[in-house]
This record gives C-alpha cells, structure tokens and sequence, in this order.
C-alpha cells in the first residue's frame, strides 16, 4: 500500500491500515523518543500518545508532507512536552510531595544504555547520552535525528522546519558543545 | 594524558556510529486502545482521586472552618451593635421599668 492509500484508509477507519502504520513506523518513534527523553517506559508512553494523536486528527492530515515526516514532528513536540514537565516536577517536585505525598522521580544522575549500542560503546555512549542532556532542545533533536535516526541534513531540515544551513550549525554547535562537556568529564575523572 | 584524554573524548563522540535502532515494546495498538478507553472515562475518576487526596481535604476542611470563624466573628459584632443601640433605647425611654411597677397598677 502506497502513502497516498495508506492515507485515504486510516482516514476512513481502516483498522488494519492502523496496524500497518504501527506496524511500520512504530519502531521509528520510539528511538527517537528513546534518544530525547532516555527513559525507555517513558519512550513507550510516548510511542503510545504519538499513535493516538494520530488516530485522532487523520483526517486534518492533508498529505503535503510524508508519513515519516509528521509522524517525527508528532514525536518530537510529545518528547518535548516531556522534557518541559520533568523540569516543572524538578522545579516544584516539594510541592507536588505536598500536595500528593508521591516523591517524584526525575533522576538526573542515572546512567542511560542505549540497546542498540554495540557492548564495545556501552560505557562511552552512556557518556555521551549524559552530555546530550546537557544541550539546548534544538541541538538535542537534530544531534538526536542524525545520529540515532541517521537521518540527513536536508530531511532534518524538513522535520525541524528550518533551513539546510541552521540544520548544519545546529549539528556542527550540538558536537563542538558535546565534545566540550565529554572533555571536562573525562578531564576530571581521569586526571 | 592529554592524548589519551583526546582519544577517549574522539570514541565517545564516535560511539554512536554503529547504533541500531532500538524497538520497542509489542502490542502498542492493544495497549494504546486501552489507554483511549480509560481516557475518555476518567474525567470523573481523576476529579474524585484529586478530591480524596489528603491534603486537598484538609485544605478544604480548614477553608470551611476559616469560614466559619469569618461568619461567626461578624454575627457577634453585629449582635453587640444592636445591643449597644437597643440599651440606648431603654435609658431614654426608661422602657426598663417592669410593667407591675405602672402607678395604675398599684392605686387601689
């Protein structure tokens, strides 16, 4: 099934063409948001409200973009809306005890591993990861999509909505800053 | 040190060359039509959870008992007002004399 009927079935209701679209793009959302948000219930959580945002406004996707293209703005805007509330319950977790008694658990000191990571890397990626946190949203996403995703700069320039040239400085700062924060880490833990 | 400084920050910059990418759990269509049946019947149960909480009912026992003390406190200020108003009232029309104590009560 070709986009354009794929498109055409989800929006009348077509249950299987539901599942095929899971089915082929569900493993796609979920590493991208594995690589923003690095938790991985939290990546499925997302997985899960991406596909039913998507349920639920088929019928205003007019097919201007691909398939792949809306489905990674779906992700990234969840996993950002994520990152936003983790930094709201860091902010004001007291209160949230108060009110709840539940203790949040944003965990900034945990190591994140990446499955897809081959063993060799486990250690150095893990650093990595904790570097990429460190990094402002834009750089996290587009270091994010070309790395993890291996998408190219153009298509991310077309997911992020920007020009060919901002996807290239936002990569080319996301690894001068990476490389900075990875160095003082390695700085201080092995002088 | 430097150079091997050099080198481990080079690997880990790199360690992300060979990623896979990573799956994710199965069932996302069951468990995702699950969570749309439980959203759209939970307005209510989250309204009644938010209720039972603790605090929130502390906090709306304190705000009544606030409440109260408010009203109570104006009703007293208000009755001492009318008492003040209705003893000056008494005094000028020596309205406090009992009604046996009338002179044509008394003359035979």
């Amino acid at each position: 099934m070709n986009q354009p009927d794929l498109i055409i079935a989800l929006q009348q209701g077509d249950n299987e063409a539901f599942k095929k679209l899971i089915d082929e793009w569900q493993d796609m959302v979920y590493n991208t948001a594995l690589g923003i948000i690095q938790n991985e219930d939290d990546a499925d959580e997302i997985t899960q409200e991406v596909f039913i945002q998507v349920f639920q406004s088929i019928r205003s996707f007019k097919g201007d973009a691909k398939i792949s293209t809306w489905l990674y703005r779906i992700t990234i805007s969840k996993a950002l809306d994520y990152l936003k509330k983790q930094q709201r319950k860091k902010r004001f977790g007291f209160v949230d005890y108060f009110w709840s008694g539940n203790k949040n658990d944003v965990d900034e000191g945990k190591e994140f591993h990446h499955p897809g990571v081959v063993m060799e890397n486990k250690e150095m990626a893990s650093q990595l990861f904790k570097a990429m946190k460190q990094l402002p949203n834009n750089q996290r996403i587009a270091f994010t999509l070309h790395k993890l995703e291996a998408q190219k700069y153009g298509d991310i320039a077309v997911i992020m909505n920007i020009s060919l040239q901002a996807t290239e400085s936002l990569i080319a700062r996301a690894k001068t800053n990476l490389k900075k924060i990875v160095q003082e880490y390695y700085t201080k833990n092995i002088a | 040190m430097n150079t091997n400084i050099n080198n481990r920050v080079d690997a880990a910059l790199n360690s992300l060359d060979d990623v896979k990418r990573a799956t994710g759990k199965p069932y996302v269509l069951t468990r995702m039509k699950a969570k749309m049946q439980n959203s759209n019947s939970s307005i209510w149960d989250n309204a009644l959870q938010f209720i039972s909480k603790p605090m929130v009912a502390l906090v709306c026992m304190l705000i009544i008992i606030a409440f109260n003390v408010l009203v109570i406190s104006r009703n007293y200020n208000t009755s001492n007002t009318i008492n003040e108003e209705q003893a000056l009232t008494v005094d000028e029309y020596n309205a406090n004399i009992t009604a046996l104590n009338y002179t044509e009560n008394i003359e035979p």
